[in-house]
């Protein structure tokens, strides 16, 4: 039987229980309306030849991992390797919880057609928990040296770093079931994973990590049946015109949250995890996200009334910055990370000075100082030599330095009486709309206040089997390796910075 | 948008390898007007304006062995524009909803 018949035939098994009403049998209720929808799903995806191609996909990467133990390969380069450890940590827990997010769609959109594709990536979204937790396996048993892959999972949960995607996807996974389908499936797989799974899979490939490579372009192959599901989803809302104005706030909304936090992860490791470079990560983003997405994708919603996201053009020109921001908070504050940092070389600054003209006046004062920071005899540590770190935002928990420290956008808002930190006017939105929602959190400086570094480092478990070894360290091979003593004779306590002023920011603004 | 320039190219990447290689020598004599660049982990393929056909009966003579959409979709790692799973192609076409 042809795909096609076969797939109409299907559909007819559907059918409404009379044992449970509707509501019981969703559980959760979403405000989109898509009772009268006429979906389509593009894949006519079946559980036969579902599990088919996903065990071709398998038996081909698996195959790749099995040989890489006994292929006499190149050692890989250890600036990717030693970053991949902090960036791994972050992809696990996403997945997770786009495996959770699935299975609330598939449970309270009504139809059918749409439920058979949310199903089956709840089973992708785990394969690529699994696919993960492999590749990070592998390189904990053949990296020379694995400390900080073996805690990937609870670094994931308590870095300083990951707070930025946990707050993301946590986010994702307890907003309306619909509304997460816009920020999972049409902004962060139809246009952010495009860069990540596939632009870094080549920049993997290029630094020796074929292992990676091939993970990361087998789940995205997966992902092109999600852009197809968030397309389906997005297609059968647009049918009801009291959709639009809530596809709307979901489309402002989601482009910011994705923009701070898979944009600064997309932008961060095309810029500071490579060394063979073969274009800057503003250039990949423009290409990838708003060339393909934005002009390819999202600008022909406009005839169904939807407007072009409210903080696009301010993403647009984050992108000049934030990944040099990035480095310098993550750099900054190496201690508290778990991976061997690897410092950008004369050489690499004049590359990007050429493709972000102004960038050696920004952050090569920065360089020159962490250059100077790295002796474990000197007692001197970049982030005393900063100052500190700054505020961190209530909303995305990036810290408050962007697009660059010096024009930084951070803001107070007072809710309920008390003062939050909020980064830029995208973040603010979103408090505004949901304040109760994000005042839950606790900030850097809720936890950590008051402490001596390597308290904090020793209290989230960021040192090695010796019980005195950090394992991050400044430099891939420093001079002598950092111990929590070390780090103690800086006498470096956090302190939490003044608040930035109050916000000027006008919400009824026109777009 | 003004500094976004609305587009109407359409891709399709696929993950590098001897299916990848036979797919893209074939859709190159096709069609010699599409962008074609190996990227080491993946092949991408891309048309401007124009659909892009995946034809499992040729891909397989091409072969020289009978070639399915599961074993095609097992190698697509990505696509831009609008996505039809037929019963022996697949077609990634021009994204142009209508209302």
């Amino acid at each position: 039987m042809k795909i096609t018949e076969a797939y109409d035939r299907v559909k007819d098994l559907e059918w409404e229980p009379t044992y449970i009403t509707k509501e019981e049998k969703s559980v959760e209720t979403t405000r989109f309306h898509l009772e009268n929808a006429t979906p389509h799903d593009p894949f006519k995806t079946f559980v036969r030849e579902y599990c088919e191609q996903e065990l071709e996909k398998d038996d081909r990467h698996y195959a790749v991992l099995e040989a890489s133990s006994r292929l006499n390969t190149k050692e890989p380069d250890p600036r990717w390797m030693e970053a991949m450890k902090f960036g791994l940590s972050n992809l696990v827990g996403v997945e997770y919880a786009a495996a959770r997010a699935m299975g609330r769609m598939a449970r309270t959109v009504a139809p059918v057609e749409l439920r058979q594709g949310y199903m089956m990536q709840m089973l992708d979204e785990m394969r690529h928990s699994n696919l993960e937790m492999n590749v990070i396996r592998h390189h904990m048993k053949h990296w020379k040296d694995p400390a900080g892959y073996d805690i990937v999972a609870k670094a994931g949960v308590n870095s300083v770093g990951s707070s930025i995607f946990r707050s993301m996807v946590e986010d994702t996974m307890t907003s309306d079931p619909v509304e997460t389908s816009i920020g999972l499936q049409t902004f962060i797989e139809t246009a952010y994973t495009n860069v990540f799974f596939i632009g870094l899979s080549s920049a993997a490939s290029r630094h020796g990590d074929d292992m990676l490579a091939s993970t990361l372009l087998t789940i995205q192959s997966d992902e092109a049946r999600h852009m197809a599901n968030g397309w389906a989803t997005l297609s059968a809302l647009l049918q009801d015109d009291r959709n639009i104005p809530l596809i709307q706030d979901a489309m402002d909304k989601w482009s910011w949250r994705m923009h701070v936090s898979f944009g600064t992860g997309n932008l961060l490791f095309a810029d500071y995890f490579v060394r063979d470079r073969q274009e800057s990560a503003k250039e990949m983003m423009m290409r990838w996200v708003f060339d393909d997405f934005y002009g390819g994708f999202y600008q022909k919603l406009e005839k169904f009334g939807i407007k072009p996201p409210k903080f696009l053009d301010q993403m647009i020109s984050d992108q000049d910055w934030t990944s040099h921001s990035t480095a310098l908070y993550l750099f900054g504050a190496w201690p508290v990370f778990f991976h061997r940092f690897d410092p950008i070389s004369g050489e690499e600054m004049e590359w990007f000075e050429k493709k972000y003209p102004g960038f050696y006046n920004y952050f090569g004062q920065f360089w020159e100082a962490y250059g100077a920071c790295t002796d474990a005899d000197e007692k001197k540590i970049i982030l005393k030599e900063l100052g500190g770190l700054p505020n961190f935002c209530q909303v995305c928990h990036r810290p408050t330095i962007f697009p660059r420290p010096d024009i930084n956008t951070g803001r107070s808002y007072v809710h309920k009486g008390k003062n939050y930190i909020l980064c830029s006017d995208g973040c603010e939105h979103i408090f505004r709309k949901e304040a109760d929602r994000y005042i839950v959190s606790k900030s850097f400086y809720d936890l950590y206040e008051g402490m001596e570094l390597s308290q904090i480092t020793q209290q989230l478990g960021y040192v090695r089997d010796d019980g005195k070894t950090l394992m991050a360290q400044p430099l891939l091979e420093p001079k002598r390796m950092w111990t929590l003593d070390d780090v103690k004779r800086c006498e470096y306590v956090v302190k939490r910075p003044p608040p930035p002023p109050l916000s000027t920011y006008n919400p009824d603004a026109a777009r | 948008m003004s500094s976004i320039k609305e587009n109407f190219t359409v891709s399709a990447r696929l993950i590098g390898g001897d299916d990848a290689e036979a797919i893209v020598d074939l859709m190159r004599e096709n069609n010699p007007a599409l962008a074609i660049e190996d990227n080491g982990s993946y092949w991408s393929i891309t048309a401007d304006n124009d659909d892009l056909i995946f034809e499992m009966d040729e891909i397989g003579e091409a072969m020289g062995h009978s070639y399915s959409v599961t074993k095609f979709l097992g190698i697509l790692a990505s696509y831009k524009g609008e996505i039809e799973v037929r019963d022996n192609a697949v077609a990634i076409k021009v994204f142009a909803p209508h209302q």
